[in-house]
């Protein structure tokens, strides 16, 4: 067995920083292997914040051998990963271009099509791909995700019965097993997939991911959630967007309305939207902590997951029973750091867990601005202003706490704010 | 370590005694008090200008202000005047491999070992070695060895301090095949679990599961056991899994046979099963010994992870080897380490083959305190309490420990240079230096707690689950 050999071994057991050494010790004896330059590249695609390391790699690959079509395609794939999502194209079809027949290249297009969520596209190159292998594993798993975005349930479940009957050892086809039986609301099954694929792939984070979201799905409140992301997951980021200016815009429509036939209707709506907004935010969240409180799914979290359950979840709890004690026995004292803390759930929903280091620092700032106002009042309300009525420090605060929150809902869209750098 | 103070009492009464004068001095210098260990070193020669004991301390003390080729004079006069001192030639052999000199090292160290074998060190033994193979001691083909190979190499190092030599030894040479094969043989290992530090669970592990069966073998053969066979550890790199494999083999007084990967992987087809059965042979030739294998997984891989056959042909012989139904391993214990046991093909760990499993946790206290130890051996370290780091140290391996003391030293080597004198590493410094280091221990618990959790159902993991702290 030759270096290469071992290092291509350990790739494929998933050892990536060990077969970053095998193939960093064949490149020192022959730089211009250009081989080992895109399994390098593979092995750096695959590790977070490398894919431009990834991107040197293979374009070295490229720059020693610029006819070879495969090259091309893991280009497109790092490329696409990047969210450079015009220039991964134009690598997948220059990979075509050299290799028509090339059922890679086929589906590499077919994950570029996917990265930019234009569905349709994914799914004729995943046909394409699949119609010259039918044993290509990334396109035929991605055919089953694409059909589930596109909502077809059917189809969906027929790719991945197929997947499963091809190779019931394949861990990636379980995963998909598992995401199609959460579409049709069926977390028991999904479950059971999603625990299979760990068995057949512990470190696989998709599968424990997806182990995650059956646990979460055992209560209907995320359920729920689920259903919607589901629902939104069908159309491209810039038909999401429309769809909540324009859900927006019904309510404040609404409650122009309702404010002229009966106040307490438009409170009421009030309440809802309020609760619609925390919902979609906080779900997440408060699925982490539901499945932190077993015993035995809590082993599923991560750390960073561990700690938005309980911030979000924990923060939740205080903050209800806080403000409704308050309100109960009329101490501000109690409802106003209540209301902080529950105010302070949603910028917590974004700073822990969140991929991006910017995202973290400014949410982070922001949960911290909330609790230490919330604090503030507190004292403000006990201390300095105990006499009923919400005046001195509470007064001040109120609106930057609020505005604050307010904030983050929508700064929680922004891309560099959630997604890790590379 | 002498107390100064009863010594300069004891001085204060008989100052001309040389030994005592000589003892001060050492006390100094274990302090790194330099310019008293020099004026007690004086007083001593002033009394006794040819006692070769204090010229080569003295050199010493001159080798650690930096002042090599002073050190090295005085040595060469010590060595002339007193050819029979064997600690001279000893310090002169280290001399001479710090001045890139190996092959002179080597010539002094073997003197000394000749006046006085209690002198062998096989730590400074080691490193003239590898300075005249002129690489790392890995494999001669990778100038990068494994991450793997990088942290068992670092805690199998730690053990290596002055052992006795091994009087015993007979001089018959079992070994000359392992020329052609370039195995890393010893005669009988020179370590036992009484001189590995810690480790108490693992101890008796392997007590149970391979000493009590191999002493009472006719019990285990009424049952239709043979005793022997395979055994495989298993853990976080850098964790003391070749330490331990010698350690048994020393409990056990066999050969110890210890094989790395470089050693049987051939690019030629066919190659690495020869190398592989030619190990086998020479073992059974060899019995009672211990083979271990380094990095077992490279050669017990699973085979569906495989893309070419030919890698399939060295695993399908290393089954074949170990399948006692098949060979006659009578006496020979298969010892496998491994970091990743997870990515072994399943066959292995059938009856016959690896049926056995230990697991290799990071050092417990005690292993840290003697790892501390050892670490700080041979350093200028002042004011160690070794138990106290070793309790700051949690999770670290043996090769942490090693990168903690590595980034001390180099921070007290930068002040040093432009100081121009000694500057101890101290215990606070070590301290901070431990916060800044990682343990990579950390890193294989967040894989091996996803196959404790997930791909467990035979129980193979139930050790794993145990030592996280999870119930099952």
């Amino acid at each position: 067995m030759s270096e290469t050999s071992h290092g291509l071994l350990l790739q494929e057991q998933g050892r990536l920083e060990e077969a970053e050494v095998c193939f960093r010790n064949v490149l020192a004896r022959e730089p211009d292997n250009d081989f080992v330059h895109s399994r390098l590249a593979l092995c750096q695609m695959s590790q977070e914040g490398r894919k431009k390391e990834a991107l040197a790699s293979i374009e070295e690959a490229i720059r020693l051998r610029a006819d070879e079509g495969f090259y091309h395609a893991v280009r497109a794939l790092v490329l696409a990963d990047l969210h450079r999502t015009r220039d991964a194209l134009d690598s997948a079809d220059r990979a075509i271009a050299f290799a028509p027949e090339d059922s890679f290249a086929l589906s590499a297009k077919a994950s570029v099509y996917s990265a930019m969520q234009r569905w349709a596209d994914a799914e004729e190159w995943c046909r394409k791909a699949l119609a010259i292998d039918a044993e290509n594993a990334l396109a035929s798993n991605l055919l089953t995700h694409v059909l589930r975005l596109q909502g077809k349930g059917e189809e969906n479940e027929a790719a991945v019965a197929q997947l499963l009957a091809d190779d019931p050892e394949n861990s990636l086809a379980h995963v998909n097993a598992g995401w199609a039986a959460l579409a049709r609301h069926d977390h028991g099954a999904a479950e059971t997939h999603f625990r299979e694929a760990l068995r057949l792939d512990p470190e696989s984070d998709a599968a424990r991911q997806g182990l995650l979201e059956s646990f979460k799905a055992r209560s209907w409140f995320y359920r729920t959630y689920l259903r919607y992301c589901f629902f939104m997951q069908r159309f491209t980021a810039g038909k999401q967007w429309l769809i909540i200016i324009g859900l927006y815009v019904v309510y404040r429509v609404a409650k122009e309305v309702m404010d002229r036939v009966h106040p307490v209707l438009a409170g009421g709506l009030i309440v809802l939207w309020l609760g619609f907004v925390m919902w979609v935010w906080l779900a997440p969240g408060i699925g982490n902590f539901l499945v932190f409180l077993d015993r035995s799914a809590r082993h599923a979290l991560r750390a960073s997951e561990k700690r938005l359950g309980l911030a979000v979840g924990g923060g939740l709890c205080a903050g209800v029973v806080l403000t409704a004690v308050g309100i109960a026995t009329a101490i501000d004292g109690l409802f106003v750091p209540g209301v902080g803390l529950l105010l302070a759930t949603v910028p917590a929903s974004l700073a822990f867990d969140n991929e991006s280091r910017n995202g973290r620092i400014v949410f982070g700032l922001i949960t911290a601005f909330v609790v230490l106002g919330a604090v503030v009042a507190a004292w403000d309300e006990t201390v300095l202003h105990p006499q009923p009525g919400l005046g001195g420090w509470t007064g001040l605060l109120a609106l930057p706490v609020v505005l604050a929150t307010v904030a983050c809902t929508w700064l929680g869209n922004i891309p560099s704010l959630r997604r890790a750098s590379e | 370590m002498a107390d100064i103070e009863s010594l300069k009492q004891a001085l204060a009464v008989s100052p001309d005694n040389v030994p005592l004068l000589l003892m001060l001095a050492q006390a100094h210098l274990d302090q790194f008090s330099l310019e008293e260990a020099r004026e007690t070193f004086e007083r001593a020669l002033a009394q006794d200008p040819t006692n070769a004991q204090a010229r080569t301390q003295l050199a010493q003390l001159l080798e650690l202000e930096g002042k090599t080729s002073e050190a090295i004079l005085r040595l060469e006069q010590v060595c002339a005047e007193a050819p029979e001192f064997g600690p001279a030639w000893l310090l002169r052999a280290k001399l001479a491999l710090n001045d890139d000199d190996p092959s002179g090292a080597k010539d002094f160290f073997d003197r000394a070992v000749a006046i006085d074998p209690a002198l062998r060190d096989e730590n400074l033994l080691k490193r003239i070695r590898q300075a005249s193979a002129g690489g790392t001691g890995e494999s001669k083909t990778s100038p990068i060895p494994s991450p793997q190979a990088m942290g068992e190499a670092q805690a199998g190092a730690y053990f290596e301090s002055s052992f006795e030599h091994d009087e015993d030894d007979d001089g018959e040479d079992f070994f000359d095949e392992d020329d052609e094969l370039e195995l890393d043989f010893e005669r009988k290992p020179d370590v036992d679990f009484a001189r590995v530090g810690g480790m108490e669970s693992v101890k008796e592990d392997i007590r149970m599961k391979i000493l009590y069966p191999l002493k009472n073998r006719e019990l285990f053969e009424a049952y239709g056991k043979k005793a022997g066979g395979g055994v495989l550890l298993y853990g976080p790199p850098g964790c003391g899994k070749t330490l331990i494999s010698r350690a048994t083999a020393g409990e056990m007084d066999a050969k110890f046979l210890s094989v790395g990967l470089h050693q049987i992987l051939d690019m030629w087809i066919g190659k690495s099963e020869e190398k592989l059965h030619q190990i086998f042979d020479l073992a059974r030739r060899s019995a009672p010994a211990v083979l271990f294998f380094d990095e077992v997984d490279a050669l017990a891989a699973d085979r569906k992870d495989m893309r070419t056959s030919a890698g399939r042909t060295l695993i399908n012989q290393f089954l074949a080897e170990l399948d006692s139904e098949s060979a006659e391993n009578d006496g020979v214990l298969v010892l496998g380490a491994t970091n990743a046991p997870w990515h072994l093909d399943s066959a292995f760990l059938r009856p016959g083959r690896f049926d056995r499993l230990i697991f290799v946790p990071p050092p417990d206290e005690v292993a840290r305190t003697e790892i501390v130890r050892i670490m700080a051996d041979g350093k200028p370290v002042a004011g160690l309490d070794p138990a106290a780091l070793a309790k700051k140290l949690t999770d670290f391996s043996g090769a942490d420990i090693k990168a903690t003391f590595d980034r001390a030293v180099e921070a007290a080597l930068s002040e040093a240079m432009s100081s121009g004198k000694i500057v101890p590493v101290t215990q606070k410094q070590l301290v901070r230096n431990a916060r800044e280091v990682k343990p990579s221990c950390r890193k294989w618990f967040e894989s091996a707690k996803n196959y404790a959790l997930y791909a467990n159902q035979s129980g193979f993991y139930d050790d794993v689950l145990s030592y996280l702290g999870i119930e099952k």
